[in-house]
Order: C-alpha cells, then structure tokens, then sequence
C-alpha cells in the first residue's frame, strides 16, 4: 500500500503547475467569473495542443493528478467535463462515423458537447423525460424531436446536444428511450440563459421540430438506458475536492494576513477543514485509482462525490461565519475578506450536492448496491 | 500509489480477522465485563505472536491487526501492547503506555490497560520511564469497560529509559502510534457497528415492509459506510506517512465516525437497541470511552492547528 504518487507523477504535476501558470490568466478568471460561462477556448485548446482532454488515454496517476490541480486551481473545466464523457461515451456506444468524425474533434479542443437530460418534470427520476423522438412516416430515415430541456449547460458554445428522448410511450419508462447525437445548429432549437446562485450560467433548451437523420442516433432505438448507466457512472467525478482545496488556502491566507491565525477557535476551524479535505482527498483518489486499476467504481464513486460536495457545503458555510461581516462582501470589493471567494464557494457549493445525481440518489446507490439494503423505489 | 494491501498484509488481516470471529465472540466480550479483560484471549493471542510482532512488523501491519481487534470489541489491550512494546523495543508480555504524562505527583491518571499491565511505560519529570505492576488489578466502573488504573510512575520499581528531548520524541512518537492504532480499532468497530444495523433493516419488518428499504433509514448508514471508508483510508495512510498532523486526523475522525456509526446503528435497532442483550451497545459504549482516554477528540484539532500553523506563545 502506498498513499504517494510516483516520481513521474509528481514531475507530471509540476508541468501541470506550469501550464496552468501560463495559460489559466488573471483575465481567463474574471472572464468566468463575470460570465457565468465555465469554460474557455483558450485554455482549451491549449490543454487539446498537450492532449490532456482524454483523460482515460493517460496514465491513472496523471489523469488523477491533471484533475486535482486544474480543480485546486479554479480551472473553468465544466464543457470539457461534459464533451469527454460524451467521447468516452461515444467511443463504446456511438456509431462508427460518430466515433471516427466527433469522438476526434471534441479532443482536439475544437468542438463541445452538451448533456440535454433533465426536463421541467424529470430531473433524478432522469428515466421520465418526455421529450419525444417519432420517426418520420414520410421521410424514412428521419426523426422528429419535440420537447423541453432544462439545465442544458454550456449550450451556447456547444456543436452538439447528447439528447435523451421517448421513443415509446407503450412500455415501461426505462425501456423507450433513445439517445441523439443532434447538431446544436438544426433548425428549431432555441437556447435560453438561466442565471444561477452560483453566478454559472446554464440555459434552456426548446427543440420544436427537429428533424434529424438516424445516423445521429446513438445506441438502440428504446435502448438508451444501457448506455446512461454507463454514461452516469462516468459523470460522478468530485470537483468539489479540488475546489475545497482552493477554499481552504484561500481562507488559511486571510487568517495569516489578517492575524487571525493565533486565535484558537480560528485555528480549530481551519484544521476542521483541512482534515474534511483530507479525508475528500482519499476518496477521490480511491474512486480514480479503482478507475485506474480496471474495476469500476459506482459505490466508490457515489462516496467519494457525496463527500465532496457536502463537506464542501459546510464547511463553506463554516468559514463564511469565520471570515465575519466582511466575508458577505463579493469579489471584486476591495473590502471583502478573501477577495470574496469564500462567498462564492458558499454559493456556488449548493450545487454541488445537486447536480450529477443528488446526495440523497448518491446515498440510495451506496445504500442499496453497496450495502445491500432493500430497494426503496 | 497502490491502495491494495499486498500478499502478506492480506493474509495478516484474514489470520487476525478470524482469530478474533473465532474468540472475540460477543459472549465472551459481555463475560470479560467489566474488567474488560480476558486472560485466555491474551494467552491465545501471545501464540500468534502479540504483542511481540510489534517489533518487526510495519505500523500498517499493526493498525491491520488493531483493526481486526476493533472489529469484534476484543476484551484485550491489545493496541496498548503492541505500542508500547514498539516504544520499549523488547517484548515484556503485556505491557501498556500512559498516554498522557505524569501529574505533579508522577501519577499517571485512567491509564488504558493500566489495570491488566504487568508493566507500564510513561513520561515524568523529563524521562520516559517504566513502572512494574501486579496485575490484574480493581479498575474502576466505567463506560467502555476498559480496565482503567492510575499508574504511579514514581513507584520504587520506576526504570528510567531515556531522558532528555530524545525521550520527549520517543514518547511522542509512541502517542502517535497508539493514535493510529487506536483510531484503526475504532474503524474496525465502526464497521461491525454498521454491519449489525444493515443486518437488522434487513429482517425488521414493519408497515409490511423491510425497514431497510426506508429512506431515512437508508440514508444515514450510507452516510456512516461513506465516512467509515474515509477513515479507513485515514487510517491507512496514518499509518504509512507516520506523521504527527495525519495521526490527530485519523483519531478525530475515525472517533468521531465510529460513534456516528455505533450511534445510527442503536437508533436503527429502535428500542431494541436500548436492550443490553443486543449488542450494538458493546459498540455504542468503547466508540465512545476508547478515544477518551487520550482526552476530549476535539484537541486533536487544535493540535493538528499547532502542527500546521505553529505553536503560539
Ligand atoms: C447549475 C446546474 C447545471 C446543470 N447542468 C445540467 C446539464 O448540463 N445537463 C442536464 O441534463 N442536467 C443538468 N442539471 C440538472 C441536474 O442534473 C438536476 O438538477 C438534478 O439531477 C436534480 O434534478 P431536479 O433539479 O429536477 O430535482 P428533483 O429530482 O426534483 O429533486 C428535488 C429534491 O428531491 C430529492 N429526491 C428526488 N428523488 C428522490 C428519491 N427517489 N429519493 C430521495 N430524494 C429524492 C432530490 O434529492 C432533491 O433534493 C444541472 C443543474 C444545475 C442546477
């Protein structure tokens, strides 16, 4: 057993630092920051010019390692996640052109993908869309798709929407579904922003008569529920961990230039957080290191997010209440404690437990699969 | 980085883990009360090697069979032994650490294993020194049923064994080490604790149903499994690192977990639970009593605020 990262992996992080140094600017920040939009092309292309955008094409220490500091740093990395697990998803379910002409350009950094999943009525219960995909009677060859997306995030920058649509009203939920690979420029969808607690903006999504070709289904007409479980899976990553991490010093260096640092309770809390992260830290590195090692992690992965993301809730909360009255002022005050980045972790942490599964989903599946307690739904 | 234990760590966690099934019964745990102490478990163990293994064997090794002990409450001391007989460096049978220092008065206060010990090293007056005992020895009632008892560390049996800041380091270290271990014993409890509230969701019915599959019943233990795998990996790298800062964090944590864990689990046996012939509450009671003998879990952090921020005048 051996909780270190080998010698390699270490000069690996060093580059990482360096990238990340040269390409994550002041301005690449305050861009995210103001917009709303967690991602960048700049950056992007430049991670796609080292060939860093597979992650499951490096080695498992440095696909570990290329997470942790892009996430400890503040990278905007929220279309990436999306577009590479869509290629991954593409690469054991997709159609041998969409793995030949898609899977190549979105890890090349030239195109995003999108997840069009949730709807107005199915959010965790994913499997109730009702977003309608009718093949075409006139036009074989052809679909309609008519409905609504809700949470549709990044796509206003992306080319395509990985879109799970009812292909079959007369069986059970799970059994009609069918997954599209549909372009973002087809006539009759429209993109509206949402604005977010967090300051991230998502947006949703109208499709209206979208006509399609069947080579962008991806998977078996009503056999999309084989490949989400896998899409899923690869979805519970916990870039929670990084951002406590990010938190954390942030909220250590206020003490220290404040002098704070001497105060005992100020102390006691900070080493809360710290051993929080830790223990966050292992988890992530369990559920990668699993990854790595061949087996598929779907309890450890559920752990390791729920962690994350409720830790990262309070102890978020915890050090806002720390920081004292100017801990409420936002970044960009010159006043504000922690240039206002505790306040935005305390914001923007919400979501963490909601999105990519909920905790309490996160909880049924530890619950259930891991220590095989009875269904409850 | 490999998170697997190898062959022989494997093997070392199959031996402890069914020596402990086999001896460590709950019966035998409620007939050691409330000393806490079985004299024949000990003698059984002494063959396996405890607590000389001690000597050549990894802090992992030892947190592994700390562990395996934890898991079935076993009515010996063995984490004391094995540390101190790590700090001692000779195999004396059955001897324990004071693990806070001396009084004014060179007494050792509540000290684990102080009652069952036929010799105990501590810290006074600037020295890490032995005492020799006749065991077994009246320990006070107390909530975890451990055998508890002050250790005058100025006996005229007194041993000096080093003194000077090399003792100071030698005696913290082996703190430390009872940290990890201790810590390790406790995840090993909390996941038996758990165990027994899984098994009874499973086959407690009620409104016609498995209470199990409740959410509000489910939820917590996931939370407990979630933060028991934390601590276990704590734990674990605790005991690879040996340093000071992950030691406080793996005690903290893994107190403060295997009494959620214990605690949710009494609360899933309903009132059964509250019954003493249930045994979750041989469980509820040591998460709790275990990690205070060192004091109050909470002064880890402070601690652990010390060793990453300095000490403060
Ligand atoms: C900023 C943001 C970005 C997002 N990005 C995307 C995206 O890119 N693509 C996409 O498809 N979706 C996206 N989502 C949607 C996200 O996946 C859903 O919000 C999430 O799955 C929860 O669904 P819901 O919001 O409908 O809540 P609901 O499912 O309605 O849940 C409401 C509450 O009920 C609880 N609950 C529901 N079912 C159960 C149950 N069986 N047992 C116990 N409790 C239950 C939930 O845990 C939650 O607390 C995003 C959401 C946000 C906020």
């Amino acid at each position: 057993m051996d909780f270190r990262f080998d010698e390699r992996a270490e000069k690996f992080r060093a580059e990482v630092r360096a990238f990340l140094g040269e390409h994550l600017t002041d301005e690449v920040i305050a861009r995210v920051h103001d917009t709303g939009t967690v991602h960048d092309w700049g950056l992007h292309a430049a991670l796609a010019e080292r060939g860093w955008l597979d992650r499951l094409a490096l080695d498992h220490a440095e696909a570990t390692v290329l997470s942790e500091e892009l996430a400890r740093a503040g990278a905007p990395a929220d279309g990436w996640g999306t577009s590479e697990l869509v290629a991954h998803t593409l690469q054991f379910a997709g159609t041998e052109q969409q793995r030949a002409e898609v899977v190549p350009r979105i890890f090349a950094g030239e195109i995003l993908v999108c997840l069009g999943y949730s709807e107005p009525d199915a959010g965790s219960d994913v499997a109730s869309v009702a977003t309608r995909a009718v093949a075409d009677p006139e036009d074989p060859g052809w679909w309609a798709i008519d409905g609504q997306k809700m949470f549709t995030t990044l796509a206003h920058e992306s080319a395509y929407v990985f879109l799970l649509t009812r292909t079959n009203t007369s069986v059970p939920k799970h059994r009609g579904l069918t997954l599209f690979l549909v372009p973002m420029a087809t006539p009759g969808i429209e993109v509206r922003a949402i604005h977010t607690l967090g300051g991230e903006r998502t947006n949703v999504t109208f499709y209206s008569d979208v006509r399609v070709p069947d080579s962008c289904r991806v998977g078996e007409v009503d056999g999309a529920w084989d490949v989400m479980k896998v899409a899923l899976a690869f979805e519970r990553q916990a870039p929670a961990q990084g951002e406590a991490s990010r938190m954390l010093a942030r909220a250590e260096s206020w003490a220290r230039s404040t002098g704070r640092i001497d105060q005992p309770d100020v102390r006691r809390r900070l080493a809360r957080v710290a051993l929080e992260n830790e223990v966050g830290k292992l988890l992530s590195r369990r559920s990668s290191w699993l990854h790595g090692s061949g087996r598929m992690p779907v309890v450890e992965g559920s752990m390791a997010k729920l962690w994350a993301s409720e830790s990262f809730r309070r102890t978020s909360a915890d050090l806002l209440d720390l920081l004292g009255p100017e801990g409420v002022l936002q970044h960009g005050d010159a006043g504000a404690a922690a240039a206002g980045w505790v306040e935005h972790a305390f914001r923007h942490s919400q979501v963490m437990t909601i999105y990519a599964g909920t905790s309490e989903i996160q909880r049924s599946i530890i619950a259930e699969r891991g220590l095989g307690l009875p269904r409850s739904r | 980085m490999n998170l697997d234990l190898d062959d022989d760590q494997s093997l070392l966690q199959r031996t402890f883990r069914q020596l402990f099934a086999r001896h460590a019964t709950p019966e035998r745990v409620r007939a050691a009360e409330p000393l806490g102490f079985d004299a024949a478990l000990w003698a059984t163990l002494a063959q396996s090697g405890v607590p000389g293994l001690a000597l050549d064997g990894s802090l992992l090794d030892l947190a592994l069979i700390a562990e395996a002990a934890g898991a079935t409450v076993a009515p010996v001391p063995i984490v004391d032994a094995l540390v101190a007989t790590r700090l001692l460096g000779r195999d004396d049978g059955l001897v324990a650490l004071a693990v806070r220092p001396g009084g004014d008065d060179g007494i050792a206060r509540l000290v684990p294993a102080g009652a069952v010990a036929r010799r105990v090293a501590g810290f006074d007056g600037g020295a890490l020194v032995t005492v020799d005992r006749e065991p077994p020895m009246a320990a006070p009632v107390n909530l975890g049923c451990s055998p508890l008892a002050d250790v005058d560390l100025r006996d005229p049996s007194r041993s000096v064994v080093a003194e000077g800041d090399a003792a100071r380091a030698r005696y913290e270290r082996a703190v430390d080490e009872w940290r990890v271990l201790t810590a390790a014993a406790l995840v090993g409890l909390g996941a038996t604790a758990l165990e027994l509230g899984v098994a009874y969701a499973r086959s407690r019915r009620q409104f016609d149903a498995p209470i199990g599959s409740f959410q509000a019943v489910q939820q917590p233990l996931a939370d407990v499994a979630t933060a028991l795998d934390g601590a276990r990996l704590l734990v674990y790298e605790a005991a690879c690192e040996e340093t000071a800062d992950l030691a406080s964090m793996a005690l903290a944590f893994a107190a403060e977990t295997a009494q959620a864990a214990a605690g949710v689990s009494l609360h899933v046996h309903g009132g059964y639970g509250f019954m003493l012939e249930y045994d979750v509450q041989l469980f509820f009671r040591r998460a709790k009593a275990w990690p205070l003998a060192l004091g109050d879990p909470a002064r880890e952090l402070d601690r652990l605020g010390d060793l990453r921020y300095g000490a403060v005048a």
